[in-house]
């Protein structure tokens, strides 16, 4: 088609958005545009023109199943809420709680070098999610995944250091989310940085990213062992 | 502040992924934007499905909105119906059912007008104007075409008439509605 023929570029953009394209010619079209800014702004044009009509549908509320799914799938964080919900750290909620005995029974179990360092990350309903845990020497982090976490496909919780007084988050490794523990040797050259806070983002599976792509859906405190 | 400066606003927050703006967006447009599916794509799962897709495009470009150049509801709605008209468009989904005539009837009824539907708004007033002065077969192919997703051939079953007769009630069309828009 010679689409310099102004009036035939004219009548394209116009049939485009007022959606008479169809097939190969709208996809022929599509590719144009992206091709052609002089064509991009007869596009516009006729938006302007046409899409005035848009008010004159009336409106009908979606259900509210298309936000939950919206937000599902833009902020993938349904397990994890707002960030200032959720964290306490672990003494808050342990002490005089009964849980106590729980946390440290773990401990037991799953760390079996002594532990330094511990902390609990908590949920929004103050209900544990992980325990973790440092070797005195700094070399393993252990973590107990303490609640079934319904992750969307693709996604999975990654754990992050934040040395004390710096910006910088370093990632420490993917967290488990079905109940399991497992340990996670901590770089060399991050052990000098423990303690430090401790971060949680949901991030799409593939390498692990060197920056989070969102901001913190969960972070803790250590404590050290001392100070209980 | 009017309802478009505060969309603007809601934009710009947007493109700083700003997720309460972007809710606010979502309660604010959702229920024009969905109306505006719902008439192109029927079934109301699927309507919402088109709806995500266009609101995940609307938070990743909002960077690109220029309020010089659009309103914010205007350029919303280029994407959602954009979205729609690409869903139905899908090779997948060609069986597309028009709507039976007598729920048209308002957009067939010569008497009736386009004013019923355009709201009082100025620009849309001017639009209104300049549809009322297009002929009856070229009017009502626009406005079959726009609020309900038809292709030529759909147009030519739907209205009784031959196809390239109402390719050029379009193509005349367009045109008029260009020059009387323009010139007012």
């Amino acid at each position: 088609m010679r689409y310099q023929d102004p009036q035939l570029a004219e009548l394209l953009a116009a049939e485009y958005v007022l959606g008479t394209l169809k097939g190969r010619a709208r996809q022929r079209f599509q590719a144009l545009l992206q091709a052609h800014p002089a064509l991009r702004s007869k596009v516009r044009e006729w938006e302007w023109r046409l899409n005035r009509l848009a008010a004159a549908t009336p409106p009908v509320t979606p259900p509210p199943a298309t936000w939950d799914g919206l937000a599902q799938r833009l902020f993938p964080s349904v397990p994890c809420l707002p960030w200032r919900q959720r964290l306490s750290v672990w003494r808050n909620l342990a002490l005089g709680s009964g849980l106590l005995a729980a946390v440290l029974a773990v401990l037991l179990v799953i760390a079996p070098p002594a532990p330094g360092y511990v902390v609990l990350i908590n949920d929004a309903s103050q209900r544990p999610v992980w325990l973790i845990t440092a070797s005195a020497d700094r070399q393993h982090l252990y973590v107990k995944s303490l609640k079934v976490m319904n992750m969307p496909e693709k996604k999975r919780c990654l754990l992050w250091l934040q040395p004390k007084d710096s910006p910088q988050l370093y990632a420490l490794g993917v967290l488990p989310d079905k109940g399991e523990a497992m340990s996670l040797k901590v770089a060399k050259g991050m052990r000098s940085m423990l303690p430090g806070q401790l971060l949680v983002t949901v991030e799409d599976s593939g390498p692990l990213p060197t920056a989070p792509s969102s901001p913190p859906h969960y972070r803790g405190e250590w404590m050290s062992l001392d100070d209980i | 502040m009017t309802a478009s400066a505060e969309l603007t606003q809601l934009l710009a927050r947007c493109a700083f992924k700003d997720r309460q703006a972007f809710e606010r967006l979502y309660r604010q447009t959702s229920g024009q934007l969905f109306g505006l599916v719902l008439r192109i794509v029927k079934q109301r799962e699927t309507a919402s499905e088109v709806l995500q897709e266009a609101y995940i495009k609307i938070w990743h470009h909002a960077g690109d909105f220029r309020p010089d150049r659009a309103k914010p509801l205007t350029w919303m709605g280029a994407i959602v119906r954009n979205q729609a008209i690409d869903w139905l468009r899908h090779s997948a989904h060609q069986s597309h059912d028009p709507e039976p005539v007598e729920a048209l009837h308002w957009l067939a009824d010569e008497a009736a007008g386009p004013e019923e539907i355009v709201s009082q708004a100025q620009e849309q007033r001017t639009l209104c104007d300049c549809l009322e002065q297009l002929e009856g077969g070229q009017r009502q192919a626009m406005m079959l075409a726009y609020f309900n997703g038809l292709t030529h051939e759909e147009l030519a079953q739907h209205l009784s008439t031959p196809l390239g007769t109402v390719k050029s009630w379009l193509r005349r069309g367009l045109l008029r509605l260009k020059k009387c828009l323009d010139e007012s």
